[in-house]
């Protein structure tokens, strides 16, 4: 079972000291108009207040240890005044190189190591889209190979994150088209306010776009060698401005600042945990909710955080995040890709469907998981998943639900009317994405997806002699008849078995399409008949058909931990061993909050584990 | 509204800071084929689900049959063992991340380091393989299973992250080795005006590639915040990005190789994908066991060996990996197939997958029948090589250092008893059969020194009279 220790536990008093340092001058960015936004939910606010009794304690300097020095102190032309997007910001921090500063630590915080992570190839596309205006053509975007995705795996996992030649030579690509596509006088203009070869433009320009690319303020030294490659191409004989900032921009989109997600891993003592800085809870914070760099709100609200001391306030950290969660269009790139993970239609092949028929699947259970998250419907619990017999499906799709079709392209259909269409685990598209019938198969999937259970691999030999020693007996039952009379015989394959195979005894009369029947070939009477045991083999509850299953799951607090879980693995694209801890927490908050997959996002965003970190050794 | 651009506009880009390949292709002079010493070439072939010591006694009248004919230049390996690299997880899992690596797997994700054709890679060439196009390395093959990555990953960077996943579709490996417009006659050709900025460009290519180097050099550096895994992470994407430079840069470096001698070029048009194969584009995989005709994954499967072959041959690439079904393999193959005096209806013996059916359940028979079908889409691969005959008078099977390797011996098993050959190997290897309780590692590190790697990282002991 989950281990878990509140909040409050996490960071005993006697921690709360620290050695404040602070270089930096005060920022005054665009400050989103908080006002407008909805207040999170007092749970939230209740803890987020509690850490930030914490956190009001700390004092931690930003990027480069001291980086809110102001710009103008190097000599670097400053920006007049605050604009919008992609206008520019009060004042460039940099690095003037100050020495290590010491790093609060948080120990009993819940925190994972950090890792760079390369940005997946919908997070690059994203990032130039926001950042700079400019879609990234799909011929060029499909060059970059697809991620690794396990079975039961999110696309952001930063763990096994694959890395070829394939990824470098299209990275080039990409930076090559995306810095032809810009006007490059114009986005001076807008950024910098000059478009000149000067140094002093080479400088600003240079410490603009890098903020906006690599998510925090440059380094001195980084800012130097960009503004020197400037310098250098705008030397050559023949060159212009304009090659001069596209060299620039095509560096800056190869640099690995923009390609990997980076935090300063080693700032502070190792094995220690520490509070993130302003700008990596930002970044953090952008890749999970919109899947996309900071916009200059949430840089400047960085800056603020620094010129702060580090200090995060609770309820200016719940504004920013109910202000990201007010862009609809930027919450439904996360949304989609959790969903398409979560019900693994972005990876599976569905390779039984016929020509056609499995983008209606992988669209219609896409679609139908984001319904219960208020995408196209009303925004519902989390719950509801398992209950619900509204699903959105194609017409194609419709039939395999055994439902009359409706009009052309993706439609809600009520199921109440066929029969075991109860909850998206019968959604036709979702079982197809599983792609096998068999107890194991299934059983394994929804095991380790709907209840996060850990199946250990078992001993083969163990399996092999079970299923020769019975093979003559069950020659003549059904699958579920073979099964249960295997569990019945005990013994080293029962207590692994019995808690994932009878979850999927209900979705026998499935086939691997989704299609319903109630014979198999052979004309025998197929079983929905089971039970449902927790992972430490207490029986939870025996169920007669899929409704009950679905009640049963519905009402199960492992199901609905398990969504935290899974939306903490999601947002970290860490393994979630590292952050167990925070499950309650963020259960707690999910459930208090009506436990709908807003308040699971928000609820995630604010936990304390996603502004802490444990500090990385260096060799 | 944003700016969308393609990659016809890229070709016309006048005045643009142009990089990548195959784009410039068409600008760039043509290098002769390098003449002299023949290069060093390491492809790796592996197939899922062994061959257990029995089948593999069987020799040339079991499983093996298909590696009859070029057994005069092989090393067969009955009786491997890798308990000292046994990791966690199944079988599959981490029997097959110290394929090629002969080094206990590192996380479920990771290997223990770079595989065979890597490190004589990097060792050889660690700042970019000087073939005609640039390309660094290749892997290719027909596989469906993601259980873990380390199922059908066979090409292992320098720090054990999962270079690229094999390909499956022939038309991309043959692009990605010879290029799309390699093999189009003139007539349809971009004509590709001449560049008036084309130095100009050149030039801003190759400062923005070393600005993009010398960050790097940054993150892995002293001065860098980030911690070890990450840095090992970059100075991966580091090496990476020097072993393409010349791609990258472009310029006067040439990137479609001269034909003559025992280098064919094939024409793009036979390299249409057979069949409608479901997996060829499943982001990774499949969950369930797909079902493919057995003749149509072969014939992807040798299409993908020839364009690999005239690589080999035509110095487009020097370092490849080749898989036929992953560790644990589901695809449910379809038809019937028959040898060694038997035949197997794979469509009806497959219900579920022959992972199941008949390796699970252990039907040795029946992995007679199926194993020659795996064996001989890896035989078809050798004896084309063999097929080739360059200046030196040899083949290139002769010159090519192959390793072949599955995951386990007997069914499910991964202490002993597993199947591995080394065959061709520029005449450094003798030939024959070796019954002895060597290791992966004996073997790999016994290469590798042949090759001249003292500090491969793999711990071995060197097999007696294996080096010639």
């Amino acid at each position: 079972m989950f281990h878990i220790r509140s909040v409050a536990e996490a960071a005993p008093e006697e921690d709360r000291s620290f050695k404040a340092r602070s270089s930096g001058l005060p920022h005054e960015g665009c400050a989103r108009a908080a006002a407008s936004v909805r207040r999170p939910p007092l749970s939230v606010l209740r803890r987020a207040t509690q850490w930030g009794a914490v956190a009001c304690t700390l004092c931690f300097a930003v990027w480069g240890c001291a980086g809110n020095q102001d710009a103008s102190e190097q000599g670097i032309p400053t920006p007049a005044s605050p604009t919008g997007p992609l206008g520019p910001l009060a004042s460039v921090p940099t690095d003037p190189g100050s020495p290590p500063i010491a790093v609060p630590s948080t120990p009993g915080v819940a925190a994972n190591t950090p890792l760079a992570s390369r940005l997946t190839r919908d997070q690059l596309a994203n990032t130039v889209l926001d950042v700079l205006g400019v879609a990234i053509d799909p011929e060029i975007l499909r060059g970059f190979p697809a991620e690794n995705v396990k079975e039961t795996g999110f696309v952001t996992a930063v763990n096994g994150q694959a890395f070829s030649a394939a990824h470098v030579l299209a990275h080039s690509q990409m930076a090559s088209s995306v810095s032809l596509s810009i006007d490059p006088v114009a986005l001076a203009q807008r950024l910098a306010q000059c478009a000149d070869t000067t140094p002093a433009c080479a400088t600003n320009l240079t410490a603009q776009l890098g903020r906006r690319l690599f998510r925090r303020s440059m380094l001195a030294e980084e800012q130097m060698r960009f503004a020197a490659l400037f310098t250098e191409v705008a030397a050559f004989p023949g060159s212009t401005f304009t090659h001069a900032a596209r060299a620039l921009l095509n560096a800056m989109l190869q640099a690995p600042q923009f390609q990997y997600k980076q935090e300063q891993e080693t700032l502070g003592t190792p094995g220690e945990v520490r509070m993130t800085t302003g700008h990596e809870l930002v970044s953090r914070l952008s890749y999970f909710l919109w899947q996309s760099a900071p916009d200059d709100t949430l840089l400047a609200y960085a800056d603020r955080i620094a010129a702060a001391g580090g200090v995060i306030d609770p309820t200016a950290l719940a504004d920013q995040v109910l202000g990201m969660m007010q862009d609809t269009s930027k919450l439904a790139r996360a949304r989609e890709i959790f969903w398409s993970d979560y019900s693994h239609a972005s990876s599976a092949a569905f390779q039984d469907a016929e020509p056609g028929q499995a983008d209606e699947l992988r669209e219609s259970v896409k679609a139908a998981f984001g319904r219960i998250s208020g995408d196209g419907g009303p925004e519902v619990p989390l719950k509801d998943i398992f209950t619900t017999t509204q699903m959105v499906m194609t017409p194609g799709v419709a039939k395999l639900a055994g439902l009359q079709p409706l009009a052309e392209g993706l439609q809600v259909y009520d199921t109440s009317s066929a029969p075991q269409r109860i909850g998206l685990l019968t959604h036709p598209g979702f079982l197809a994405a599983i792609g096998s019938t068999s107890f194991v198969g299934r059983g394994t999937f929804l095991s380790e997806r709907v209840l996060c259970r850990v199946i250990v691999p078992p001993p083969v030999a163990a399996i092999e002699q079970a299923i020769n020693d019975t093979a003559t007996t069950t020659k003549d039952l059904t699958p579920k008849g073979a099964s249960e009379y295997r569990l019945g015989l005990g013994g080293a394959c029962q207590g692994c078995h019995l808690t994932f195979e009878p979850i999927s005894y209900a979705f026998e009369r499935f086939d691997v399409l989704g299609d319903y029947r109630e014979k198999d070939l052979q004309g025998r009477e197929l079983s929905t008949f089971g039970f449902l045991q927790d992972a430490g083999g207490n029986e939870l509850g025996k169920y007669q058909g899929i409704g009950e299953l679905m009640a049963l799951l519905a009402a199960s607090d492992e199901v609905s931990k398990c969504f935290a879980l899974n939306m903490l693995e999601f947002a970290s694209g860490h393994s979630p061993d590292g952050i167990l801890p925070a499950i309650d927490a963020v259960h707690a908050d999910f459930i208090q909050g009506g436990g709908t997959y807003s308040e699971l996002v928000q609820a995630v965003a604010l936990s304390p584990s996603m502004r802490a970190l444990k500090v990385a050794a260096s060799e | 509204m944003p700016n969308r651009i393609n990659r016809r506009q890229l070709l016309r880009g006048a005045g643009s800071v142009c990089i990548g390949l195959p784009l410039l292709e068409e600008f760039a002079p043509v290098r002769a084929q390098p003449q002299g010493a023949l290069p060093t070439r390491v492809l790796t072939l592996s197939f899922g689900l062994g061959i257990d010591s029995e089948l593999q006694r069987q020799a040339f009248d079991g499983p093996l049959q298909p590696f009859q004919k070029i057994a005069p230049k092989a090393a067969f390996f009955s009786n491997l063992k890798n308990d000292s690299l046994k990791g966690n997880g199944t079988v599959h899992f981490n029997n097959a991340a110290t394929l090629f690596t002969g080094r206990p797997q590192n996380g479920e994700a990771q290997a223990g380091g770079p595989s065979l054709e890597q490190i004589v890679r990097n060792h050889l060439h660690p700042s970019g393989v000087p073939t005609v196009g640039g390309l660094p390395s290749i892997s290719a093959g027909i596989w469906s299973r993601t259980g873990a990555i380390t199922q059908y990953t066979r090409h292992w960077n320098q720090d054990g992250s999962p270079g690229e996943a094999p390909e499956r579709r022939p038309s991309k490996v043959f692009d990605r080795i010879f290029g799309s417009a390699a093999a189009q006659p003139p007539s349809t050709m971009n004509p590709a005006e001449p560049d008036p900025d084309f130095a100009l460009q050149t030039r801003i290519k190759r400062s923005v590639l070393d600005s993009v180097k010398a960050e790097h050099d940054f993150l892995v550096g002293a001065r860098s915040y980030l911690g070890a895994e990450s840095k090992a992470r970059l100075e991966n994407h580091l090496a990476t990005i020097r072993s393409v430079e010349t791609g990258l840069v472009g310029g006067d470096q040439a990137v479609r190789p001269v034909e003559g001698g025992s280098c064919t070029v094939p024409e793009s048009a036979g390299f249409t994908d057979p069949a409608a194969f479901s997996f060829y584009d499943a982001p990774s995989g499949a969950i369930g066991g797909p079902e493919v005709a057995h003749e149509a994954a072969s014939q992807a499967f040798r299409l993908s060996a020839d364009a690999i072959v005239a690589g080999l041959a035509c110095d487009a690439v020097r370092f490849a990996s080749m898989i036929f079904v992953g560790a644990g393999e589901h695809i449910r193959f379809r038809g019937t197939y028959s040898a060694l005096g038997d035949s197997l209806d794979f469509t009806s013996a497959f219900k579920g997958s022959p992972h199941n059916e008949i390796f699970h359940n252990y039907v040795q028979s029946a992995v007679r029948v199926y194993q020659h079908y795996v064996i001989s889409q890896l035989g078809y691969v050798l004896d084309r090589m063999d097929s080739v005959v360059e200046p030196n008078g040899k083949t290139l099977l002769d010159n090519t250092l192959v390793v072949v390797g599955t995951e386990y011996g007997l069914n499910h098993e991964g202490g002993n008893g597993i199947f591995g050959a080394v065959v061709g190997g520029a005449g450094k290897f003798r030939p024959g059969q070796y019954d002895g309780n060597h290791g992966f590692t004996d073997v790999y590190s016994t290469l590798m020194r042949a090759y001249g790697i003292e500090n491969s990282g793999i711990e071995g002991t060197e097999i007696p009279g294996l080096v010639i």
